[in-house]
């Protein structure tokens, strides 16, 4: 699987960085030596040619030369000659008495950036080393005063490199985090945008992941929902919300689980042996909220015939969860629905597995019953559904080579009639199948 | 003595509800929001059932399981898997070695799940 990588947190962005700040500081430095070009300490233009061999060397050496010596000892040269250019431009605006030793600061910051403790610790004593040097010949020949200002001025620069030292760890490890935030966060997508598009991990596509989401704020509404109605019993008029919030968060629970299926290939959804009564048992216990919800009661009478099936479970087991969803649906509260399954010949002659489900609801007109399998023909013609379940189960059943049909019961009864290929078994033996998992 | 129940699922608002719903029905009540937390909590509170959510952030539950399932400490308490993911049970915690009790699709029903774990804890 490949991936989209981000750009790791290397010493990459770091000289990026570095570079940034040297040019920015090069320029003011140049505009600021322009400027004072009248002032008696300044030695004018020496200086500026200073600033410009500043500004000049680190821009070659950040566009031509850092690719090539990271890894030596030469990815040191930046500290090394920045240090001898500063104190370069420390003699010729000045001497001890010139306020530019924080320039010195620049390449300590680069090097808490670029290097290890040993390489901040060289680059520190090296600048320090050489701002003394500033100070030359008359270091011996200043008195208690001037030491003192020396020192004084010398405490200064080590706490301002100490404070610089702590502002470029904390940059690094900010730009470290956030690079290695961003890496976790594309890699992640760059999974997810891969499964969803091959396929390779169902659970973890887009689609499987935004109907996680729903049915977890689902769970939190039905939690609330339970909470609420533990906390208020006896409040009649409430408990009737409530339950309403109840049927609604089940009917939205029954869409993710039609919006699962949808749109995914043959390929993605492989068929295997299962037993056809496994997967009403699962339609059956899914639907177990709602049926204890109307107090309704179902009866099953499963043919002891093979009910073996060449199907996907999960699109199947789906399909009969629609059917028996829309009967509970359309059968009122203490009602009384039956699942009866049998044995018959299929479209091919060859075996076949039936199954009838008879609702408790009122008899179906004969305009209803053309529009049963219509998207909103069905349990949404009588206003109580999603409108969508047994145009996706039936077209489920004929993906499957199946058939599914309204006809009359006895007693006037709603009856869905449900058909099935089941796998031929010339040799009479029983067809070993794998139970579809509840 | 009430048996004590473990819930583990980053979702604060379902971890609150199960366990107001879990105290009112007689059981004694901890709950961890990541798999990590939850293993950690497991061994020190020993439960007698686990209800443990799939997506869970650090350790994910089907790592947290297999880490019950293979110390000798919690490797017998039962495991009742919640997921608001769609589609049947992973095969993954149908293996004899990872194999759970139940496992409920959210959202579910107080009663659902109630039903469930009454059922496992008068088995064992």
């Amino acid at each position: 699987m490949t991936t989209a990588r981000a750009t790791p947190p290397s010493a990459h962005s770091f000289w990026e960085l570095k570079s940034q700040y040297e040019t920015v500081f090069s320029i003011f430095l140049l505009v600021l030596a322009f400027l004072c070009r009248r002032d008696s300490s300044i030695v004018y233009p020496d200086i500026v040619y200073v600033f410009v061999a500043f500004l000049g060397f680190n821009f070659l050496f950040d566009r031509y030369l850092k690719q090539r010596v990271q890894a030596s000892p030469l990815a040191y040269s930046p500290i090394f000659v920045n240090g001898i250019l500063i104190t370069w431009a420390l003699r010729f605006s000045g001497g001890p008495s010139s306020y530019l030793w924080v320039m010195y600061l620049l390449p300590i910051f680069t090097a808490c950036l670029l290097y290890d403790r040993r390489g901040v610790f060289l680059s520190t004593g090296y600048m320090l080393a050489l701002y003394t040097s500033v100070y030359g010949d008359e270091l011996w020949d200043l008195d208690a005063g001037e030491w003192l200002q020396f020192f004084g001025k010398t405490s200064l620069l080590v706490l301002s490199a100490a404070v610089t030292a702590r502002l470029a760890v904390s940059e690094r490890a900010l730009r470290a985090s956030v690079s290695a935030q961003r890496r976790d966060y594309e890699d992640s997508l760059g999974r997810l945008l891969t499964n969803a598009s091959k396929g390779e991990e169902p659970g973890t596509s887009l689609k499987a992941l935004a109907i996680h989401e729903a049915n977890s704020a689902l769970a939190i509404i039905l939690g609330s929902s339970q909470l609420l109605q533990m906390q208020l019993p006896g409040d009649v008029a409430k408990e009737e919300d409530l339950r309403r919030i109840d049927s609604s968060v089940r009917l939205g629970k029954f869409l993710m689980q039609n919006l699962a299926i949808l749109g995914d290939s043959e390929a993605e959804r492989p068929r295997q042996p299962v037993s056809l009564h496994g997967l009403i048992e699962e339609g059956l216990e899914e639907c177990r909220g709602e049926l204890r919800s109307k107090k309704i009661v179902v009866g099953t009478a499963f043919a002891a015939s093979s009910d073996a099936a060449l199907v996907n479970p999960q699109l199947i087991r789906q399909a009969f969860i629609n059917f028996l969803f829309a009967a509970v649906v359309a059968t009122p509260e203490r009602g009384r629905i039956f699942v009866r399954t049998r044995s018959v010949a299929g479209d091919n002659n060859g075996p076949g597995f039936e199954m009838d489900i008879e609702d408790g609801g009122e008899p179906l007109g004969e305009e209803a019953k053309s529009r049963f399998f219509d998207p909103y023909g069905g349990t949404s013609g009588r206003g109580k559904g999603a409108g969508l379940g047994l145009f996706l189960a039936r077209e489920i059943l004929r993906r499957h080579g199946g058939e599914a049909a309204v006809s009359p019961a006895d007693g006037g009864k709603n009856r869905l009639v449900v058909r099935l290929p089941t796998v031929p078994d010339p040799t009479g033996a029983p067809v070993r199948v794998k139970r579809a998992i509840s | 003595m009430p048996k004590k129940i473990l819930v583990i699922d980053d979702n604060k608002e379902t971890v609150m509800s199960l366990n107001f719903a879990l105290e009112k029905a007689g059981y004694q009540v901890d709950y961890a929001y990541d798999g990590q937390e939850g293993y950690l909590k497991a061994i020190e509170f020993m439960p007698d059932l686990i209800i443990l959510d799939i997506m869970l952030p650090v350790m994910d539950g089907f790592t947290m399981n297999r880490h019950l399932k293979e110390n000798p400490q919690t490797r017998h308490i039962p495991v009742v898997v919640i997921t608001a993911k769609s589609g049947s049970m992973p095969p993954l915690l149908d293996r004899p070695e990872m194999k759970v009790d139940a496992f409920l699709r959210k959202p579910f029903f107080f009663n659902e799940i109630l039903t469930k774990i009454r059922d496992i804890l008068r088995e064992i």
